[in-house]
């Protein structure tokens, strides 16, 4: 213990006796291992740590299929949700979700509110004490049950102020008055970002008979926790098994031809969808980072062995034990290593709120990122392993100590002890960054794309404004049409606004309808048959025109395609392609409801990439909202200034004209536009922020090595001027030295590529991920870059006295 | 008898440092001439100068004052590149360390001076051998300086000096980390070259090796006494 307190003070000792070389080692541990500990917080928070809930491992959805018609993850009925309740041996708990828009009156100004309708176990069965009050009890999601509300954390501090007297609080929502019973900490938003839960009881669609005794209304979500022991293909075996009673007990609600399948899927996964890997994308990159440090300080403990290499020799010829003086320089590359940490991890924690908004992108577990013990663990571990990974290069590389002492008898240059393991390891550092700098590459140009995409439809100036009308007060077409008609005469009165539409739904929205199944006339299909799908969206008159979708064929919808005149249509050029061969589409029928209503097209207009911009346009189509009203009204406006200076106007408009309607939210489509970028734009971001890391270490490195060489070799170059060398030989030489080692690293670091790009190709966009411009560019940047870092320490060479650096130690 | 040809010939020579506001006076009013073919020793106590005038002499070092003519060219003017590339076409250097570059072979590093001048790589090898021949050491071309003696190591000294067929050899206290069996023999080489037409300044401060040159010459703060 003592000695290894000597050899931690000799250490320190060592480290400020060498300030600069020491500050860099540690400075290039920090930002790697601090660039690896707040990747590592997502990915742990994200993907490793259990669900924040009791017995989060063993929770589980159920999913409901019906694989004959092509139909994934549909839903499960009120009644069927009972069945796998009451009939699953697998599962020890069952619960029912499902999520909706309503208005709340009571608090301030009518607001809508994302409402979680859940059964009364929801709660207990996740394990989550309210911070307030209580959760529901049993009894209280049976029809009749007193309407019951229970705040969400952020819903609560928001828009409540933090009330502490919240409990008890009466407030107004669909025609009835609901008592606030309890406040829910802060969670992970899931299965949707919800303001407030109530119980099944309190939903108006989810009592209604039709939707209870309706099997073919798959309206909810179903969850439930696996009896202990039971693994999650025993239970997909359970509910299968179930849904085959099922389909034999209820062949009407369960048809054969269409079939009928459950499994269950872990909530974890459910809750991670697709993030994963971005998430092990970005840590790879983050890994990357660590090893380039790593390599980068091993080569800076090999320069300074170098130059202790006699020191160390003359310690050993006094009787020092090898492993003793092994253990005093994997101390010294540790406590650089560990301050590096400590002072990495301090650089971290700033940016995890930006990484928690960027994982919010991806999942709702995002809420979840933090800096906890396993972090901080992780961090240790990381400081440790780098500083013995580092430090251990410099004990493999020592030099015999013979040869050692010998050299410092001036009989050769100075020693070359380690210049190949240096080089070996600049030239690592090369090819690391190389795939660092091209993966940043490749991603910003395929944001650069995406962001340049021409998505069908002309974003600028204008407006959207989300409505979603209280189905208390639209329960009919003909209420929601008078709101809207008024709505859309008031609105078109401003002078700045050009035109005025609403529709159900508008690009780049997730809240698309469909794809819904249709038939054209020519196809004559049976009612057997699978039929194709299409996205359907519902419009007024000037919705193209607002948008800038441009007409092709026949005309547009006008005010006089309501539901008193012949059901109409409008298609994309996609869809007019695919089944009416481009050209003669106009007057052609196509129909949703197996025959039953025909909708005649009157006109093709361009594709909209709707669903994103990196998705090419579907078959979709488009029906006249007066013909199909929804309760989910989006007003789109085309202004001639600013839109944003009319979000006042507008919102006084809906509030005299409903002083209880509340406006989900209002936007510009630029703004909708760029929060679609948001997730592709902070993937690009962050790998170009580790590019940027890696570039600099790599250079930080470059410029430290070429100038400890040329220290090392001052007696050598004195020996070349000696004979003959001009300064410029000198310069040339050792920048062609560099810029092999530059060449090799790139040599390598393209052929590592192979290897990389099959999974950076999944997250770009109309970019080959082999584009030999990209690569070419990133290998010429580095290699100039390297020669710059290089030139300073050469140019210093060419000017050393010849007359000195033959005297030189 | 032919009237002998001056190949150096210095003239109220000096050389001065600076340190901390002190001048140093390495060497002052110094004049000499080494006339071609001659073997001239140049020796003198500790700090007497001896280093910094064979610096000068082989164009490691500027001078402070006086002319410095050297196989007819004034170097005194001479900028890094001319004086580079006049070292290189005239002066071979012996060094007291040796040093030869631990990362060459022995050959490559008797090679290295004609690598600066435009010799063609194949004349670079035949002529780096033949003087590794000269000096007995053709049998370790292939060797590291590190796998020979320091005998060896000097003997391929000699060799990396004599191979661009200097005016001059400057030897600095060839023989002082050698034993006295490695020095007779490093010096009977240099009597050898001497011999066959070779000029040589050697600074020594060993008297019985002093004495073989064919003019001795002492140094003494910064002067020439003898």
């Amino acid at each position: 213990m003592n000695s290894l307190i000597e050899d931690i003070i000799f250490a320190w000792r060592s480290a400020t006796k060498k300030k600069a070389i020491s500050l860099l080692i540690i400075i290039t541990f920090a930002m790697g291992i601090g660039a690896n500990s707040a990747i590592f917080s997502v990915v742990y928070n994200v993907l490793l740590a259990p669900l924040p809930y009791a017995d989060g491992d063993r929770l589980v959805r159920l999913q409901q299929h019906q694989p004959k018609a092509e139909r994934e993850d549909m839903g499960s009925s009120v009644q069927s949700f009972f069945d796998y309740q009451e009939q699953s041996s697998a599962l020890s708990d069952v619960m029912e979700y499902h999520s909706m828009q309503f208005t709340l009156y009571g608090y301030g100004d009518p607001v809508r509110v994302q409402t979680g309708v859940v059964s009364w176990n929801y709660f207990s069965i996740l394990g989550i004490q309210p911070i307030l009050g209580r959760v529901f009890a049993e009894g209280e999601d049976d029809i009749g049950a007193e309407p019951l509300i229970i705040l969400s954390n952020g819903f609560w501090l928001e828009q409540l102020n933090g009330d502490q007297d919240v409990i008890g609080l009466s407030l107004e929502m669909n025609n009835k008055v609901h008592k606030v019973i309890g406040v829910l900490p802060p969670i992970p938003a899931f299965p949707d970002d919800n303001d407030i839960w109530v119980s099944a009881a309190s939903c108006p669609f989810r009592v209604m008979d039709t939707v209870v005794n309706n099997r073919s209304m798959a309206m909810v979500k179903v969850y439930g926790k696996l009896k202990e022991g039971v693994s999650l293909e025993e239970g997909t075996k359970d509910v299968n098994n179930i849904a085959g009673q099922l389909a034999a007990q209820y062949p009407d609600a369960y048809p054969e031809d269409k079939g009928y399948s459950a499994n269950l899927v872990s909530l974890k996964e459910e809750m991670v969808g697709d993030s994963a890997n971005t998430f092990y994308l970005l840590l790879s990159i983050a890994g990357m980072v660590i090893l380039i440090a790593s390599a980068n300080v091993a080569n800076l403990n090999l320069a300074r062995l170098a130059s202790r290499s006699q020191e160390l020799a003359i310690r050993e010829a006094l009787g020092a034990d090898p492993r003793r003086i092994a253990r005093q320089l994997l101390t010294e590359s540790t406590l650089f290593s560990l301050v590096g940490g400590v002072l990495g991890l301090l650089m971290a924690y700033p940016s995890l709120d930006l990484l928690s908004d960027f994982a919010s992108g991806y999942t709702s577990l995002s809420s979840e990122v933090g800096m906890d013990s396993s972090v901080l663990l992780f961090s240790l571990v990381l400081s440790l392993a780098t500083g013995l990974l580092s430090g251990s290069a410099a004990i493999f590389n020592r030099r015999n100590i013979n040869t050692s002492l010998k050299e410092g008898g001036d009989k050769v240059t100075a020693t070359t002890a380690g210049k190949r393991l240096r080089e070996s390891l600049l030239v690592v550092q090369f090819a690391l960054s190389f795939v660092i700098l091209t993966t940043s590459a490749l991603v910003t140009v395929s944001l650069y794309r995406l962001n340049t995409q021409d998505a069908g439809f002309d974003a600028d100036k204008v407006l959207v404004v989300a409505l979603d009308l209280n189905f208390s007060n639209y329960r009919t077409r003909q209420k929601v049409r008078t709101f809207t008609d008024r709505l859309l005469e008031d609105v078109s009165a401003i002078a700045s606004v050009d035109l005025a539409s609403v529709s159900g739904t508008f690009p780049l929205q997730s809240d698309l309808v469909g794809p819904v199944s249709f038939e054209t006339e020519a196809q004559a299909l049976g009612s057997d048959d699978v039929r194709p799908k299409a996205v359907v969206s519902v419009a007024s008159a000037d919705y193209h025109k607002v948008l800038n979708i441009a007409l092709q064929q026949g005309r547009l919808f006008n005010n006089r395609d309501d539901e008193n005149s012949v059901k109409v249509v409008i298609i994309n050029r996609t869809m007019a392609q695919n089944y009416f061969g481009g050209s003669n589409s106009i007057g052609k029928r196509i129909s949703i409801d197996s025959g039953e209503n025909w909708f005649t097209v009157v006109g093709v207009v361009a594709d909209v990439r709707a669903a994103g911009l990196d998705k090419t346009a579907g078959d979709m189509f488009y029906v006249p909202f007066n013909q199909r009203t929804t309760s989910q009204v989006r007003l789109m406006l085309k202004t001639s200034i600013d839109p944003q200076q009319l979000k006042q106007q507008i919102n006084d408009i809906v509030h005299k004209l409903d002083p209880q309607q509340a406006i989900a939210s209002t936007k510009t489509m630029q703004e909708v536009r760029e929060e679609w970028l948001e997730s592709p734009r902070l993937v690009a971001i962050l790998i170009g922020l580790f590019g940027a890391l890696a570039f600099i270490i790599t250079l930080a490195g470059v410029i430290g090595v070429v100038a400890y060489n040329v220290s090392l070799r001052v007696r050598e170059i004195g020996i070349r001027m000696s004979v003959g060398a001009t300064p410029d030989v000198i310069r040339n030489m050792l920048l062609t030295q560099g810029a092999k080692l530059t060449v090799i690293g790139l040599a390598i670091g393209l052929f590592s590529m192979t290897f990389i790009t099959p999974t950076i190709a999944e997250f770009l966009y109309q970019t080959d991920p082999y584009d030999p411009i990209i690569y070419g560019v990133c290998s010429v940047i580095l290699l100039i870059v390297s020669l710059m870092a290089m030139a300073a320490p050469a140019q210093q060479a060419t000017k050393l006295n010849p007359s000195d650096a033959l005297r030189s130690e | 008898m032919d009237q002998p040809t001056p190949l150096i010939k210095l003239d109220g020579l000096c050389r001065y440092f600076k340190n901390d506001n002190m001048e140093t006076r390495a060497i002052h009013e110094l004049n000499l001439i080494i006339n071609k073919g001659e073997y001239v020793s140049i020796s003198g106590p500790s700090g007497c100068g001896k280093s910094t005038l064979l610096s000068v002499l082989g164009l490691l070092d500027t001078t402070t004052a006086g002319h410095y003519q050297l196989n007819g060219h004034q170097v005194a003017g001479f900028d890094v590149y001319q004086r580079a590339q006049l070292r290189n076409r005239e002066i071979g250097f012996v060094f007291q360390a040796f040093n030869l570059i631990g990362d060459l072979t022995v050959v490559e590093n008797v090679e290295l001076p004609l690598s600066y001048s435009r010799v063609s790589k194949k004349e670079r090898r035949e002529r780096a051998m033949a003087k590794l021949e000269r000096v007995n050491m053709a049998h370790r071309a292939n060797h590291f300086p590190s796998q020979l003696s320091g005998g060896q190591q000097q003997r391929v000294a000699v060799a990396r000096g004599i191979v661009i067929d200097p005016s001059i050899l400057l030897a600095d206290e060839p023989t002082g980390n050698l034993d006295s069996t490695n020095a007779a023999a490093i010096m009977e080489l240099l009597d050898e070259l001497n011999a066959d037409g070779t000029t040589i300044c050697m600074v020594t401060h060993d008297e019985r090796f002093a004495d073989r040159a064919s003019r001795k010459v002492e140094l003494m703060d910064g002067q020439l006494v003898r």
